[in-house]
């Protein structure tokens, strides 16, 4: 699948999960082309849409750039229209819009996570032909198939920040170790009302499991 | 008529040291396996969404756990009718060789005539089975021969509603455990992937190992651990 995307693409594993009180969004780093030469090791895939709002993207990285950018500047306008910080469904919807309106050309799906006052801490995935979904977690990208029957098995709701950061962490581990075109370091950003962390784990501080 | 069907085997030791083991011979091994759906079109790669896919459900209960001999088991998956005949073919052959020797045949015997057609035909053939059993020079093993490969694993997980569970069996795959935590394990992890996988479902068949025999199960839909969004 995403070694018939042409030129560099995120064959990737993202995942997004709400916790009491915030939202954890995370990815790994590694971009490939066509699946077998990664092009970097250390791309940074969580792009910060607006103060509490992030989105990562799964893909071909330059639809993913172009429609991120295009969100980003929307997102802000819309901000200063309403006078007050967007709502997450709403960023979630401009880039539903730019995903449906375009679904011949663009091959990318994307996870939108954040924090707003209307309803607290929230996922949303925006599918590869622009369906629009709200789930407590998500996960996406090529690596995310190895880490389904794990996430289904050990996510709770309602869960602190600590057992939300290990669980996201172990989670990104897994699929790192099972897929070839997801790697790097885990980046992770905890969204709460008090503001955004940014935690970086670099690969060898990954949890380790029985095979390695 | 096509078929796929994920197959999750595992060993498990007893905690016990190897020179017990070798005399008490305790080995555990359990082999289960989720029955597909059978289907007429050639299985899809896992979608990253869940686009449907025309297929037809020709048999929910269909039994891909065979028999190579008392205490030799294969997991079956691929292409149904290619997978039967290759167990069938190395039923026979385990038969004639285990009268040869006059003894019991080992696993790495099975797996090895398993391989030998699999490698043989390999264009020919689509189908991959996980064998496993006991003997008394190993204890539980398990083998896999994807495409002509032999190799020997401490688990082994196969089929299309395999990939939904990597990550799950790597987190919580524990060496020498009990043999009803490895039944649990096991269970477990069929539960996660036929609740993914749209290509397996209905029931799912155990067969545990050891020393003693083979004992086989049958867990219904309706008793399988159910997680989070179930």
């Amino acid at each position: 699948m995403d070694s018939q995307i042409k030129g560099v693409s995120t064959g990737t594993t993202i995942l997004a999960v709400t916790f009491n009180g915030g939202v954890i969004i995370g990815s790994d780093s590694r971009a490939s082309i066509g699946g077998y030469y990664v092009s970097s090791k250390t791309i940074n895939k969580l792009i910060q849409v607006h103060d509490r709002i992030f989105c990562c993207i799964a893909g071909s990285l330059a639809d993913a750039q172009a429609v991120t950018k295009a969100a980003k500047f929307q997102i802000s306008f819309h901000s200063i229209q309403m006078e007050s910080p967007p709502l997450v469904k709403a960023a979630a919807s401009v880039l539903k819009e730019l995903c449906y309106n375009n679904k011949e050309e663009l091959q990318a799906g994307f996870i939108t996570a954040g924090w707003d006052r209307k309803k607290g801490p929230q996922v949303y995935t925006v599918a590869l032909g622009g369906m629009l979904l709200s789930q407590p977690f998500t996960i996406g990208g090529s690596g995310s198939t190895y880490i389904y029957g794990y996430a289904d098995a050990k996510y709770k709701p309602d869960m602190s920040k600590e057992e939300c950061l290990q669980f996201a962490t172990n989670a990104l581990a897994l699929a790192m170790g099972r897929d070839n075109v997801s790697g790097g370091v885990a980046h992770l950003v905890v969204i709460t009302e008090e503001g955004v962390e940014h935690v970086v784990i670099p690969g060898d501080k990954l949890p380790k499991f029985h095979n390695e | 008529m096509e078929g796929w069907c994920w197959a999750l085997t595992l060993e498990c030791l007893l905690g016990k040291s190897l020179f017990q083991v070798l005399e008490s011979q305790s080995f555990t091994m359990n082999i289960k396996k989720v029955l597909p759906q059978l289907s007429v079109l050639p299985p899809p790669i896992p979608p990253l969404l869940s686009i449907p896919h025309r297929e037809t459900v020709v048999n929910r209960v269909m039994n891909k756990l065979s028999l190579l001999h008392d205490k030799i088991y294969c997991a079956l998956s691929g292409s149904a009718a290619d997978a039967q005949t290759i167990a069938e073919m190395v039923n026979y052959q385990l038969d004639v060789h285990s009268i040869e020797v006059g003894e019991d045949p080992q696993v790495r015997s099975a797996a090895t005539l398993v391989k030998n057609i699999s490698y043989k035909y390999k264009e020919e053939l689509s189908a991959h089975l996980i064998v496993a059993g006991w003997d008394k020079r190993g204890g539980g093993q398990v083998y896999v021969t994807l495409n002509g490969l032999l190799s020997r694993q401490p688990f082994a997980v196969g089929g299309s509603g395999s990939s939904y569970v990597y990550g799950f069996v790597d987190a919580e795959y524990r060496k020498a455990m009990s043999k009803e935590d490895c039944q649990q394990f096991v269970v477990n992890t069929l539960s996660l992937a036929m609740s993914r996988d749209g290509s397996s479902g209905g029931v799912a068949y155990l067969v545990t190992i050891d020393e003693k025999g083979a004992e086989e199960k049958c867990i219904l839909g309706n008793e399988l651990p159910t997680f989070y969004d179930q």
